[in-house]
């Protein structure tokens, strides 16, 4: 393996026991510590293991093979040029990397939909991208943990996340194509995330939201219930 | 800031807001810390459920990425400068602009052309560090670990070819230890030799003498609670603080 090199060598045993053995995330930010220097190796490999990740974000928001290509390119090629902003004590690669991703999808559906809009002057979105992701989902999602998340939301929240996260579009238009407030459609948005958050919770240290909760309750009722965790303490912070 | 910024938090993570709404989030987040911790859970969420939909892209995409990163330079970590420089104007002028410097630039001149290193050789030694079983390949190993680079900015007599000059370090925070190599450096002139710095919020600490010939050396005391590691030319031996300004200033994120 790349990363711990010296797995096969001779030499004094290796420490055994799951806190010898980094885990996926800590393999992925020593990557991209090398990708930082330039190092075209480690670069490969997380490509190899990223880019799954980041082509399938680019093909649910645009749906176009050749555009999310291109897209999913640009996604990648800012990683190598950006690596030494990545902190590894404000998240994930793998979030870090979706982030980028999906921020130029988006990117690319608007610029997209405004190229249209003056083309043919009808500004109005396609109602149903999400109900499409959401049946595609249910079809052929792997991850049982996270497909249980999803179908746990309620279909509101579910269609409000799709929409925003998968169909590329801002909460106002959103509102717009399913006839709601614009306050429901956060709320929803909002609800809907931490209620993955909450079903996703053993995975790695969530932070605690009680406070997003106490900003953002309002009159709205709340269908999640946020277990009290303790904050955990970032590393790297300084 | 409007009032409901934090209440954008959400839409904000999956890009769901327009342009005016992000600036608004965004000068929110810079003031509000725990929306900021937040924000980095709900992206975490939604990675994970992004991840339910990877597709491996098509396999003519692996080679054109490979060769367009090859191709495409890399943004260099931040430096900061002004963290550090301690105001000795009288020092600095008399370091760059040294007769005795100039003079000894000419002799030194081939020996800098031979000496030099370019970031390809420093990260391919940094590389055989790590594989080694020692204490920098250790640091070098840390999860925490943080790559500092830098490009020096060497006066005049000490000039290097382009492509060398590049000072790197990483530091761990969990060691409490970096380590740095030089060898992008030209050997120090007679009579000086190149020193690391600690640089905190209120102290500049040494980290010891460095040899652009020594390769991959762990830096002399503990990390701390330093900001930056600078390294300067100083009288040979050392000295207690800098006596001239650092030729590269590495930051360490925060």
């Amino acid at each position: 393996m790349y990363v711990v090199p010296d797995d096969n060598r001779p030499g004094p045993a290796r420490p055994s026991g799951p806190a010898a053995v980094p885990s996926e995330g800590e393999e992925l930010a020593a990557l991209v510590r090398w990708v930082t220097l330039g190092d075209d190796r480690a670069f490969a490999e997380l490509y190899d293991r990223l880019s799954p990740l980041i082509f399938g974000i680019c093909r649910r928001v645009l749906r176009d093979m050749a555009e999310s290509e291109e897209v999913a390119q640009e996604a990648l090629l800012e990683i190598w040029r950006t690596a030494s902003r990545f902190d590894p004590a404000r998240g994930s690669v793998r979030s870090w990397c979706a982030t980028i991703a999906h921020a130029r999808a988006v990117d690319r559906v608007r610029s997209s939909q405004r190229r249209r809009a003056r083309e043919d002057a009808v500004g109005k979105p396609d109602p149903n991208p999400g109900d499409v992701v959401a049946e595609e989902a249910t079809a052929r999602l792997e991850g049982e943990r996270v497909r249980r998340a999803l179908l746990d939301l309620s279909p509101r929240q579910r269609q409000s996340v799709e929409l925003a996260y998968f169909g590329g579009n801002t909460h106002t238009e959103i509102a717009g194509m399913l006839d709601i407030p614009l306050g429901t459609v956060k709320t929803r948005i909002r609800d809907g995330l931490l209620r993955m958050r909450h079903l996703l919770g053993d995975d790695g240290d969530p932070p605690d939201h009680r406070h997003l909760l106490s900003h953002t309750a309002n009159n709205h009722p709340t269908q999640t219930t946020i277990h009290r965790r303790t904050r955990p303490r970032r590393g790297g912070a300084r | 800031m409007r009032p409901d910024a934090h209440t954008l938090l959400a839409a904000y993570a999956a890009d769901a807001v327009d342009s005016d709404e992000r600036r608004d989030v965004e000068a929110h987040l810079a003031s509000c810390p725990t929306c900021a911790e937040d924000l980095l859970g709900l992206r975490e969420t939604l990675a994970s459920m992004a991840e339910q939909f990877a597709e491996p892209p098509p396999s003519s995409m692996r080679s054109a990425v490979l060769a367009a990163a090859a191709a495409t330079p890399q943004v260099r970590p931040a430096t900061r400068r002004e963290v550090l420089v301690p105001s000795r104007p009288g020092n600095r002028v008399a370091a760059r602009r040294s007769p005795l410097l100039f003079a000894l630039a000419a002799g030194f001149a081939a020996l800098t052309v031979l000496g030099t290193a370019t970031a390809a050789v420093l990260w391919q030694q940094l590389q055989d560090a790590r594989d080694e079983r020692s204490g920098t390949a250790a640091i070098l190993a840390a999860a925490d670990g943080q790559v500092l680079r830098a490009t020096a900015d060497l006066p005049p007599e000490l000039a290097v070819p382009a492509g060398s000059g590049d000072v790197v370090a990483v530091a761990s925070e969990s060691s409490d230890a970096a380590v740095i190599v030089t060898s992008g450096l030209p050997d120090a002139p007679d009579g000086r030799d190149w020193q690391v710095w600690y640089l905190g919020d209120n102290e500049v600490r040494s980290a010891g003498l460095v040899d652009p010939a020594g390769g991959v050396v762990q830096l002399d005391g503990a990390l701390g609670d330093a900001s930056a590691i600078a390294v300067s030319l100083e009288p040979e031996g050392g000295s207690q603080a800098p006596t001239t300004e650092p030729v590269a200033v590495l930051a360490l994120s925060s």
